[in-house]
């Protein structure tokens, strides 16, 4: 590949200054990334090769803020946890000539895998069909490093590495987040993760000690509740409407917390998932997250931006019966289309970012990153080196291989478009099924534009044993009558922040990412039958046959 | 063993989408419960891996031909295997897959058949993420755990930022020595130390690190008698178990190796554990590759669950890939018997390579001051160094003479371990001084002018003819 000229110039006149574009802050096109690509050294690709991602970056940060230091959340078990003292030694191993007694890494030639091929979609035939006719094998053999067939092989990737994960893989996924955020700071770094789960734990493990809370959406994920509990962390639930977080509600719930009420020192974190957040569907626009963001400045609040499901953002919805709207025609407009996230507005470096490649290629990699200040990646890798280590090297191998030798930045984008265009289908279908079956008396629901789950509200005033039965014994007769009818949806109550608190709303969470269209069809009309029945007994509030 | 557990690890909770399972099961309940996305959408058709094919017969092989296996998205319909792709790469269980789970609990029953009722295996992301898990779950802050003088550096680095701090157990050339193990447990002074006597003990049994020492079966049961005395859980970090060696080193190369009979493994503490206190980590890192990040641990049903807990909220469960590529290894290619030839490989493949550097220290190294016992398992040795020889041994102690020795053995070329590096109180000035050395990284033929760099560097030091 040709690499693009460095300088345009436009001659004027000659006596008119001429601007040469600064390639340092010129934007970055998805498909230059790789001509402006560091040579990098043979020695950066090898065996447990420390990487520091401030040299995968293309752009020039100099002009943007460093982060602040968070020394004053930062917990005592993150900041007394030194550096892995055997993996230190590694960057000794650069020294020509060397010969090493050293460290136990094992020799390849008792790994018993020699060449694994994976056969994986060509770009723009990404269907499983299309996969399976006309898609690609790709090779990946044990010391295609030495041969120069490759720079990363199986003798590397599945050797020992660093925590953060190898060379390869981060210089894809800093690439990947500088185009696609830009990072509003300047000493943001990268590391892999094991997945967003474990990120989570190593968070909270960072900057959360027992008997503290941290605030969340009033619905959250419930997975982060569970992680929090037996580190002795509650969660404070903020009030949501079809947006997600209510930022004068966040305001008023931190300018007025109260130790002695709460039981808890004021919170310092915000976990939130902004984008398609679990279970409620919603998606922060742009302006409610630089609102958030305020607040958040105001309070000194550190931000945990979870986002498995930015790329799950999908097309506007129109409804079934006004026309689609048309897909992105290019990757500059893919990336105009998706709202900005907070680590693009984060000029405080308060913000962690969580990204997964669980729902975008499959929960099975267990492979994720985080980007966060410098301050804090040091930590986490040193805490990875002594707890997870690094994401396995069979996924790390064959996920470097699609995306980065094969498919590029480029073909991953047209992936990502894929994706987004797929859910954009399945989204209709289940909308389409609860515009024709759902009682609009009782239910109602806002059509999410990101993200896989869909959070139908249910008037519960209108049950007829409402109010001698509560709220949770009304969801939970209505939950086994789903059941009974041969369908099965979540308790909104499953995904309270804070099941201490009073709730006065009824939900219930239903996906529309795994079943066939058909089966979402007729579970939604399973869904409602139930429903139907479940408000019409006694002479309730919605007639049979509506 | 309710008491033993920390306060994080009693209070983790089952999922919520445990209680589903019985309803998901149901046979005609549509799901639009769980949010795992469908694998039409995963971008893998097949994956191919070349593997090693098991000789056909006994005779020891040097280089085995080759086979291969096809993973597909949906083999599992239709019966064309016990698992694939759709099945590997979705979410799981924290108990990582089924079908591998019943692998390592057969091989677990053949190997180590643990001498009670209620044992269960499941899988992990290798011995440090285990690791970190038990003392997650057996340690609060400000205490102490129990561990040997030299121990891997990576256990105290885990558990020093937890709050807990290990004491180092004497050692002799087998590993621990129990009388030294007794003194400390029964003489311990819980207002001096501010916190209750240690109740785990750390313990790499079979071919040490850093020592290289393997604890004989008499050595194991001495110990794990003081573990039932003193009521100690055992963290058995066992990641050699399988590369016990040949007993002597061959006079040369052309020598042939006779590998360890799975019936002559030494037994583990598993083996021998009667009270069910053995939390066992095996690891595939050193048996098969440590990119696979897959291990398994083995405990009583009470300890697993609230580590399967633990799983559900951090790990989840082993790479899908890994988990697929093992379990088409283990349960389709290879099967135990041929798993069984695998290790007799290593055995073989290990036992010549630590031969080779037994053979180059011999030649190379000034036994005036250097002395080292033979490894009878993993990959380490572990030279000790005379260090009251050293002309200015009065003036430097042997904090000063390990750096010096280290930084001309660099000088000339070749890296060595300081022993000081795996003492878990590095406040303790110890009257030993030894470096580690290993014969899994280095081709054998470097192995004598690495030696002879060592060597040169200690007679350099000592000022040696």
């Amino acid at each position: 590949m040709a690499p693009p000229s460095a300088i345009d110039v436009e001659a004027v006149t000659d006596t008119t200054g001429v601007t040469i574009p600064d390639p340092l802050s010129a934007p970055i096109k998805s498909n230059d990334i790789f001509g402006r690509r560091r040579k990098a050294d043979k020695s950066q690709w090898v065996i447990a090769a420390p990487a520091d991602t401030v040299n995968f970056r293309h752009r020039s940060y100099d002009h943007k803020p460093k982060a602040k230091r968070w020394d004053h959340i930062i917990t005592h078990e993150a900041q007394t946890r030194k550096g892995n003292s055997l993996k230190k030694a590694a960057k000794y191993l650069g020294k020509p000539g060397l010969i090493t007694l050293g460290g136990g890494i094992p020799s390849s030639e008792f790994f018993p895998f020699e060449e694994l091929s994976i056969k994986v979609p060509r770009v723009g035939h990404f269907s499983e069909a299309e996969t399976r006719e006309s898609g690609v094998v790709i090779t990946a053999g044990k010391h295609d490093l030495a041969e120069d067939k490759s720079i990363f092989d199986i003798s590397t990737a599945f050797n020992y590495g660093q925590g953060a994960g190898s060379a390869q893989l981060l210089r894809y996924v800093t690439e990947h987040t500088e185009l696609v955020h830009n990072p509003a700071y300047q000493d943001w770094r990268c590391t892999l993760s094991i997945g967003s789960t474990s990120a989570l734990d190593m968070a909270l493990r960072m900057l959360s000690r027992p008997g503290d809370m941290i605030i969340s959406e009033e619905y959250t994920f419930s997975a982060a509740v569970e992680t929090a509990i037996p580190l002795g962390v509650r969660m404070a639930g903020i009030p949501m409407d079809a947006q997600g977080l209510l930022p004068d509600a966040m305001d008023q719930i931190l300018s007025t917390w109260d130790v002695q009420t709460k039981g808890a020192r004021k919170p310092h974190l915000l976990y939130t998932v902004p984008t398609g957040q679990n279970p409620t569907g919603a998606t922060q626009s742009h302006s409610r997250r630089r609102a958030i963001y305020a607040v958040c400045q105001k309070h000194d609040i550190y931000i945990i931006e979870d986002e498995p499901y930015y790329f799950l953002q999908m097309q506007p919805y129109t409804g079934p019966n006004a026309p689609d709207v048309p897909p992105p025609a290019s990757h500059a407009e893919f990336l105009q289309s998706l709202v900005p996230s907070y680590l693009s507005m984060d000029v405080d470096g308060r913000v962690m970012r969580l990204d997964s490649f669980s729902k975008v290629l499959a929960p099975g990699s267990r492979i994720g990153w985080v980007t966060a200040s410098q301050q804090l990646i040091e930590m986490y890798k040193k805490h990875a080196d002594v707890s997870t280590q690094c994401p396995a090297g069979t996924s790390q191998l064959i996920v470097w291989k699609l995306l980065d030798e094969f498919w590029g930045h480029s073909g991953y984008l047209d992936w990502l478009i894929h994706i987004r265009l797929s859910y954009t289908q399945r989204r209709d279908a289940i909308l389409a099924a609860c515009e024709r079956y759902l009682p609009r008396e009782v239910v109602s629901w806002q059509p999410p534009m990101a993200g896989m789950f869909h959070w139908m509200k249910i008037d519960f005033r209108k049950h007829p044993q409402y109010p001698e039965r509560s709220i949770e014994e009304i969801e939970e007769s209505i939950f086994l009558s789903v059941i009974e009818h041969g369908a099965l949806v979540m308790r909104g109550s499953w995904f309270y922040a804070d099941a201490q608190d009073a709730h006065d709303t009824l939900f219930f969470r239903a996906t529309y990412a795994a079943a066939p269209k058909e089966k979402i069809d007729e579970a939604i009309h399973r869904f409602s039958v139930a429903v139907r029945e479940e408000f019409s007994v006694n002479g309730g509030a919605v007639r049979n046959g509506h | 063993m309710t008491d033993v557990l920390s306060r994080e690890a009693a209070t983790r909770q089952s999922s919520i989408f445990q209680a589903l399972h019985r309803h998901l099961d149901a046979n005609d309940v549509l799901s639009l419960g769980p949010g795992a996305p469908s694998p039409q959408y995963y971008p893998f058709d097949h994956i191919n891996v070349q593997v090693p094919s098991i000789p056909s017969s006994d005779a020891a092989k040097a280089v085995w031909d080759e086979t291969s296996f096809t993973i597909n998205k949906y083999d599992m319909k239709g019966g064309k295997s016990g698992y694939d792709l759709s099945s590997a790469l979705t979410y799981g269980q924290g108990t990582g897959a089924h079908q591998l789970v019943d692998f390592v609990t057969e091989l677990t029953k053949f190997v180590h058949d643990p001498p009670y009722q209620h044992w269960k295996c499941i899988m992990t992301g290798g011995n440090t993420s285990a690791l970190e898990l038990a003392f997650r779950t057996f340690t609060e802050r400000g205490t102490y755990a129990l561990a040997d003088e030299y121990t891997y550096a990576t256990a105290f680095e885990c558990a020093n930022p937890l709050g807990v701090k290990m004491i180092g157990i004497k050692l002799d050339e087998e590993g621990p020595i129990p009388s030294d193990m007794d003194d400390i447990l029964s003489s311990w002074d819980e207002q001096k130390m501010g916190s209750k006597k240690p109740h785990v003990l750390y313990t790499v049994p079979t071919g040490h690190n850093p020592t290289g020492s393997t604890q004989s079966t008499q050595r194991r049961q001495e110990i794990y008698n003081l573990a039932s005395k003193h009521d100690i859980i055992i963290l058995e970090d066992d990641p050699y178990y399988f590369l016990q060696l040949a007993g002597e080193v061959a006079k040369d190369a052309s020598e042939l190796i006779k590998p360890t009979a799975m019936a002559d493994l030494l037994p583990s503490f598993l083996k021998l554990d009667v009270d069910g206190r053995v939390y066992r980590m095996d690891s595939c890192s050193k048996i098969l590759a440590p990119g696979l990040r897959t291990g398994w641990i083995t405990a009583s049903a009470q300890i697993t669950e609230r580590i399967v807990r633990a799983h559900e909220i951090s790990l989840q469960q082993p790479s899908g890939f890994s988990q697929a590529f093992l379990y088409k290894l283990f349960a389709e290619q290879w099967k135990m018997e041929g798993l069984f030839r695998w290790f007799n490989h290593l055995q073989i493949g290990y036992t010549t390579r630590r031969d080779a550097l037994m053979r180059a220290c011999e030649a190379n190294l000034p036994k005036e001051v250097a002395s080292w016992n033979v490894p009878k398992a993993g990959v380490f040795g572990w030279v000790r160094i005379n260090w009251q020889l050293h002309p200015s041994a009065e003036m430097l102690g042997p904090k000063d003479i390990e750096t010096e020795i280290w930084n001309a053995t660099a000088k000339a070329g070749t890296l060595i371990v300081p022993g000081s590096w795996f003492q878990p109180d590095p406040t303790l000035t110890l009257s030993t001084m030894f470096f580690r050395i290993n014969y899994a990284s280095l081709q054998p033929e470097l192995m004598p002018e690495a030696t002879k760099r060592f060597g040169d560097a200690l007679r350099e030091s000592f000022q040696l003819k």
